[in-house]
């Protein structure tokens, strides 16, 4: 049978997640310490684990001769507790969202106000977070991560789109990471060892597009190196202190052949 | 009335005498172990319809009697359950036999509450009335695995037939259901068959040779051998008892002993067809004693197959829930093995009949255990 009981208490001295209810009106007047506890029923399918407020009404599943009574952890069976209009009403705020006309769209309110939606006619599915923060997914796989107030992301089809950002991380380890700070216009890569441009045509600095891999700078640079035989001078440090000159050790010739074509195009 | 020959009859209604022709009134007084409550039933020639008239037997009203033989005698009083009219004598004019069906008195008495009871369901059964008992009979029972047991705004009945009776597994005796009665003589019994029919034979039954009240039927009225309808027992009584242990998910079968003992003799549970294995769902193994009370309890019905109903002459100690022995015959005077046995009382009747001046008793005896074929032992204290 199914009654209507009211929880009294939900501190479960075996952590089983049973609840004590005072089921009405057969035990209305009961002692609290007199009340049964309620066991919750639950699926291996639908593993939700949910625990009811103190004072709440629920409706108990109890045997006929009183004395299993279980509840069903994930469903308050309220009267008049249908919220599409409330609902409606966030959903219509997303632009992502198509529609969410009743009676299409399944829904779900969890007691923190996560919502969980699903549109039986346009397949839309998605949820909602009461921070703002909402997650869409189209039929044909698309999806969007967004906060209106902080971030966009939609993924599609070979393509993520992300929009509205202040700053983006890839935090890979504590030594290596790299991060944009796009409001300061600022691209730092900390730890990275190669950078390489493979089948690069134009790479763009300080606003114009030099030949690739700026080739004949390089080119000078890697002939000095080839043919400097003699020791030559350079200042220590950034701000080196007048008077300060140490000498550096001979080059070796570098052998043009250990230059990989992978790494250094040039020809 | 008073005396008439040996024969005690008098009536009360609401505490006061009634003075009726005895040969105008018949009534009935009866337990059964399959009954809560006794109940009796008075047949009242109204021939001026003045019972009528007078309301005396509306629904509610007391009625008590006082009845017996020679030195047997009882007091007991009933409530009237309600009241019907039969063979109007003069048209258009209150008149018929008048039937007032009743029941014991503490029907009167009982009430619907709420509350909390202990998980030892023999330790429950008296703390539920407000009232006490000429006497009881109650068999200790197991606690239970879980903590308490609930009465939930229930009369003492319906908290007896729907949580107790249900709930209950005998500590003593081999598994077997609990029956709950109360008897002419108001006392209370709560017992399990297998101890009801482990008790030694109150009396011992012979054809009509003796004066001795005690010890002789009048006759058998009729032999039931076989009482339930095949198809109910093959679709109702359980064997074997299975259900899945979750925990380490295997199936685990037990034979349920009762029906085995009491059935697995008759010819019909020797064929494949009989075979009715029942499963649990269990869902919490808490309760496994309990939801193995249920399945004894669901089968009581037919645990009693055998019937003899036998009239003796009017002797109030015959209650239910007693056993006796019969020693019966046939052929050329030879003893029957098959039905010279032990027998428990289901039902006891007791009758007093206006028309002849005469009462009787009329029992319904029933034989827990046939064997097939029969054994050529005689019972202890058949004789």
């Amino acid at each position: 049978m199914i009654k209507l009981a009211k929880v009294v208490e939900i501190k479960d001295p075996l952590e089983k997640g049973r609840i004590q209810v005072r089921v009405y009106p057969e035990f209305k007047e009961l002692k609290k310490d007199d009340l049964p506890w309620a066991y919750p029923k639950m699926t291996v399918y639908n593993d939700v684990n949910f625990i009811p407020k103190i004072d709440s009404f629920l409706y108990l599943e109890i045997s006929e001769d009183w004395v299993t009574f279980t509840y069903l952890d994930s469903v308050d069976y309220i009267l008049n507790n249908y919220r599409y209009k409330e609902i409606k009403e966030i959903l219509d705020e997303i632009d992502e969202v198509s529609s969410f006309e009743y009676p299409d769209p399944d829904f779900k309110i969890n007691p923190n106000g996560f919502i969980e939606f699903f549109n039986k006619t346009n397949k839309e599915t998605g949820y909602v977070h009461s921070s703002g923060t909402y997650v869409v997914f189209k039929e044909n796989g698309d999806y969007y991560i967004k906060n209106p107030d902080l971030f966009e992301i939609h993924f599609s089809e070979n393509k993520i789109e992300m929009k509205n950002l202040k700053s983006f991380t890839i935090d890979g380890s504590a030594e290596t990471n790299l991060s944009l700070d796009i409001e300061n216009g600022k691209l730092e890569l900390t730890g990275i060892t190669d950078v390489i441009f493979k089948d690069s045509t134009n790479v763009a600095l300080g606003g114009a597009t030099e030949s690739a891999v700026l080739y004949a700078p390089l080119k000078t640079i890697l002939d000095t190196l080839l043919t400097h035989t003699h020791p030559f001078s350079y200042s220590a440090g950034p701000t080196p202190a007048v008077g300060t000159t140490e000498i550096s050790p001979a080059l070796t010739p570098l052998d043009p052949t250990t230059i990989e074509s992978d790494q250094v195009t040039l020809t | 009335m008073g005396k008439i020959g040996k024969y005690s009859v008098d009536i009360e209604i609401n505490g006061a005498a009634v003075e009726v022709i005895p040969s105008n009134i018949s009534f009935v007084l009866g337990d059964s172990i399959n009954s809560f409550y006794s109940k009796a039933t008075l047949t009242i020639n109204d021939l001026e319809g003045y019972g009528l008239e007078s309301r005396i037997f509306t629904s509610g009203s007391k009625i008590t009697f006082v009845f017996g033989y020679e030195e047997n005698i009882i007091k007991t009083s009933f409530i009237v359950d309600f009241t019907e009219t039969l063979d109007p004598i003069k048209s258009g004019q209150l008149s018929g036999k008048l039937v007032i069906y009743l029941i014991h008195e503490s029907f009167a008495l009982s009430e619907r509450k709420s509350e909390s009871l202990s998980n030892k369901p023999s330790g429950d059964i008296e703390a539920l009335f407000n009232y006490s008992f000429e006497d009881t009979d109650i068999e200790e029972t197991k606690e239970l695995t879980f903590d308490r047991l609930y009465r939930p705004f229930m009369n003492e009945k319906e908290t007896i037939e729907k949580i107790l009776l249900p709930n209950s597994i005998s500590s003593n005796s081999s598994p077997s259901a609990y029956f709950c009665f109360i008897d002419i003589k108001g006392k209370l019994t709560y017992k399990s068959f297998s101890g009801m029919v482990a008790l030694e034979p109150s009396y011992s039954l012979i054809q009509n040779l003796t004066d001795d009240l005690e010890n002789y039927y009048l006759k058998i009225y009729s032999i039931l051998p076989f009482t339930e309808k095949l198809e109910s027992v093959k679709d109702h009584i359980v064997y074997d008892l299975s259900y899945f242990d979750n925990k380490s998910l295997e199936l685990i079968s037990e034979e349920v002993e009762i029906a085995n003992v009491a059935l697995g003799g008759y010819p019909i549970f020797k064929t494949e067809i009989s075979s009715n294995p029942y499963f649990m769902n269990i869902e919490n193994f808490d309760y496994l004693d309990r939801d193995k009370a249920h399945i004894y309890n669901l089968q009581k019905d037919s645990l009693l197959p055998d019937k003899l109903i036998v009239s003796t002459p009017l002797f109030l100690n015959y209650t239910s829930g007693k056993t006796v022995t019969i020693k019966t015959k046939y052929g050329k005077n030879d003893v029957s093995y098959s039905y010279s046995k032990k027998y428990l009382i289901e039902k006891a009747s007791h009758l007093w009949n206006g028309k002849n001046n005469q009462g009787s008793t009329q029992l319904i005896l029933s034989k827990p255990f046939p064997e097939f074929p029969a054994n050529s032992t005689i019972e202890k204290g058949v004789y």
